[in-house]
């Protein structure tokens, strides 16, 4: 009897210690699957000889590597990748800083502008791209008319990058905007009040005021901006196909060519594996930042 | 009314004036596309541009519905989203029941695997995802285009956060009720956390939407197609197209504006929880 009981007591806890694991099951399966494993996959293939068809032949070290930095187009890649980061990333910060300045205090018109300066967040890439592609037509585009400019944006290997940069700008200005207006309105009213006694001017009451105290959505809008920019290539796909004469061909482009239009597998996991590493280098570079530079309130 | 206050009612109503028209130049590209949307072939490519279209002109939208399969592209964006954003609703409100309601071995462990999926860049995995994908037959399949996307770190992390606010001692007066711990779950935990489900739903929805590289890769059927992909194939080559082209952007611009405004608060929500500090 005191047996049986203890073995129902013992098989209940043995169910109950089980319970937890179950619950992470599917969430774990699907990130292992799709996540960790392609990983350390990707990460091995790209030490083989990879046939067309995706099948590994042989070990052949780091030669997958040599032939890659051997290459132009992708050392033109990865410089092309780093001026699209230095440019869209400090950008679309500043600007959506400036707008969430302009729209801090609440006034009459705020929800009208507000919705404006967040708006760029509904419109998906794709149609971003589409809308760019016809606004900067040579021919018949408002772009250059307004501006009385005669560039071929997306065909002069010159300008071509710069248009790319454009739209990563616009695309990206909504959503910052939006988290750095939260920022700017939580900071204290009474700082700003004292800031206001001791006769502070506008400048230095952003800079020893606003930028300090929201440090931490700056930070993380750091972060997740420069993941972002680092690993573009939806515009560049739908725009130029990383034309013309290579001029806008990003890391995860030449990846995406070298795997699925060239069926050069072992260029491409090599080119992922750069990713990876540039990814990592940024997200602890941004965290020794983050150590100087960012105040918890 | 004293002069001081005059000279604040003033600068008040500039730097309205100046929102206003700062948020005309940020939204111009979209009202252009608009205008664009309904104008004839002749005024599109007239020189110097015109910017307003003379009357309503909706064969754009006509050619658009005609020449693409544009509704059952928007059909099948619609599926896997909603489908997507319900999965992840269960995936991740069951990790983080987990995370928040039990004591286990190996949970902070475990924890830091599901978030280290933030550092590793999606699309540079995208290759092998492709092979592991295809190799299970779902190229051109809905569960194909929806697999990557059933579980999402931050939904994990954002669940199991409001999950944490909510009191063990729920939990445990439940259990001495007979309630076993499912039933807590589905019949207690999720209806009182519904403002985060929702949150989730919405922010995850919004994201699968927008899916662009991964439904490239895995559709080849023109019917397959989600609405990221087919619209760009609205690029015709002649110029005098490009109505179309604008009025296809619009049908897909439109049901997107109107979740984001109604649905804002929700979206920024969801996003913003990833920025506060757990």
């Amino acid at each position: 009897m005191v047996n049986a009981k203890k073995k129902i007591s013992s098989r209940y806890g043995f169910g109950k210690k089980r319970e937890p694991y179950m619950y992470l099951l599917p969430a774990l399966i699907l990130i292992i699957t799709f996540t960790y494993f392609p990983f350390f996959k990707t990460i091995i293939m790209s030490t083989f000889l990879v046939n067309a068809s995706g099948t590994a032949i042989e070990f052949v070290g780091l030669e997958n590597y040599q032939n890659l930095f051997k290459d132009t187009v992708f050392l033109k890649s990865i410089g092309n990748t780093f001026k699209y980061v230095i440019c869209v990333v400090p950008a679309t910060i500043a600007i959506g800083f400036s707008l969430a300045l302009m729209a801090n205090r609440k006034r009459k018109f705020s929800r009208l502008y507000e919705t404006m300066f967040s708006l760029p967040m509904a419109i998906s890439m794709s149609v971003t791209a589409l809308i760019f592609q016809l606004l900067l037509n040579p021919n018949i585009g408002a772009f250059n008319y307004i501006f009385h400019t005669n560039i071929r944006w997306l065909t002069d290997p010159k300008y071509a990058l710069t248009a790319i940069i454009m739209i990563g700008i616009w695309m990206g200005v909504g959503m910052d905007f939006m988290f750095l207006l939260s920022a700017v309105r939580a900071v204290p009213e009474e700082l700003l009040e004292c800031a206001d006694v001791e006769g502070v001017g506008a400048i230095r009451k952003i800079t020893s005021i606003y930028i300090p105290m929201t440090s931490p959505t700056l930070f993380f809008l750091l972060c997740t901006n420069l993941a972002n920019a680092m690993m573009m290539s939806g515009p560049v796909i739908v725009l130029t196909m990383g034309g013309p004469n290579n001029s806008t061909s990003t890391i995860i482009y030449y990846m995406y060519n070298k795997a699925f239009r060239i069926y050069n597998y072992g260029s491409a996991y090599a080119a992922a594996v750069v990713g990876f590493v540039i990814a990592f280098a940024l997200i602890i570079l941004s965290f020794r930042f983050e150590e100087r530079g960012v105040h918890y309130a | 009314m004293t002069p001081w206050n005059n000279k604040k009612r003033v600068s008040n109503l500039l730097i309205q004036i100046c929102c206003v028209m700062a948020g005309c130049v940020i939204i111009c590209p979209v009202l252009y596309c608009i205008s664009m949307a309904f104008m004839r072939p002749s005024e599109i490519i007239s020189s110097p541009p015109t910017l307003i279209p003379g009357s309503l002109y909706l064969e754009n939208f006509y050619i658009a519905l005609q020449r693409t399969q544009i509704m059952r592209f928007i059909g099948n964006s619609l599926l896997v989203s909603v489908i997507c954003s319900l999965v992840r609703i269960v995936t991740a409100s069951l990790a983080g029941y987990s995370f928040a309601f039990f004591d286990f071995r190996g949970k902070k462990f475990l924890f830091y695997i599901v978030l280290g999926t933030m550092l590793i860049p999606a699309d540079a995995t995208i290759i092998t995802n492709y092979f592991t994908v295809s190799h299970m037959g779902l190229v051109d399949n809905y569960l194909g285009i929806m697999i990557l996307y059933f579980v999402s770190a931050m939904n994990v992390f954002l669940i199991r956060q409001y999950f944490m606010s909510i009191s063990k001692e729920l939990k445990d007066a439940a259990e001495i009720d007979g309630c076993g711990s499912f039933r807590f779950y589905t019949q207690v935990l999720l209806p009182v956390s519904q403002p985060v489900l929702v949150t989730v739903f919405i922010s995850s929805f919004v994201s699968t939407w927008n899916m662009y590289l991964w439904p490239l890769l895995i559709t080849n059927k023109g019917e397959m197609r989600t609405v990221q992909v087919g619209i760009t194939m609205l690029n015709f080559a002649e110029e005098a197209s490009y109505g179309a082209t604008m009025a296809g952007a619009v049908i897909v611009l439109v049901p997107s504006l109107l979740v984001f405004l109604i649905f804002q608060k929700h979206i920024v929500r969801g996003m913003t929880s990833g920025s506060v500090k757990g």
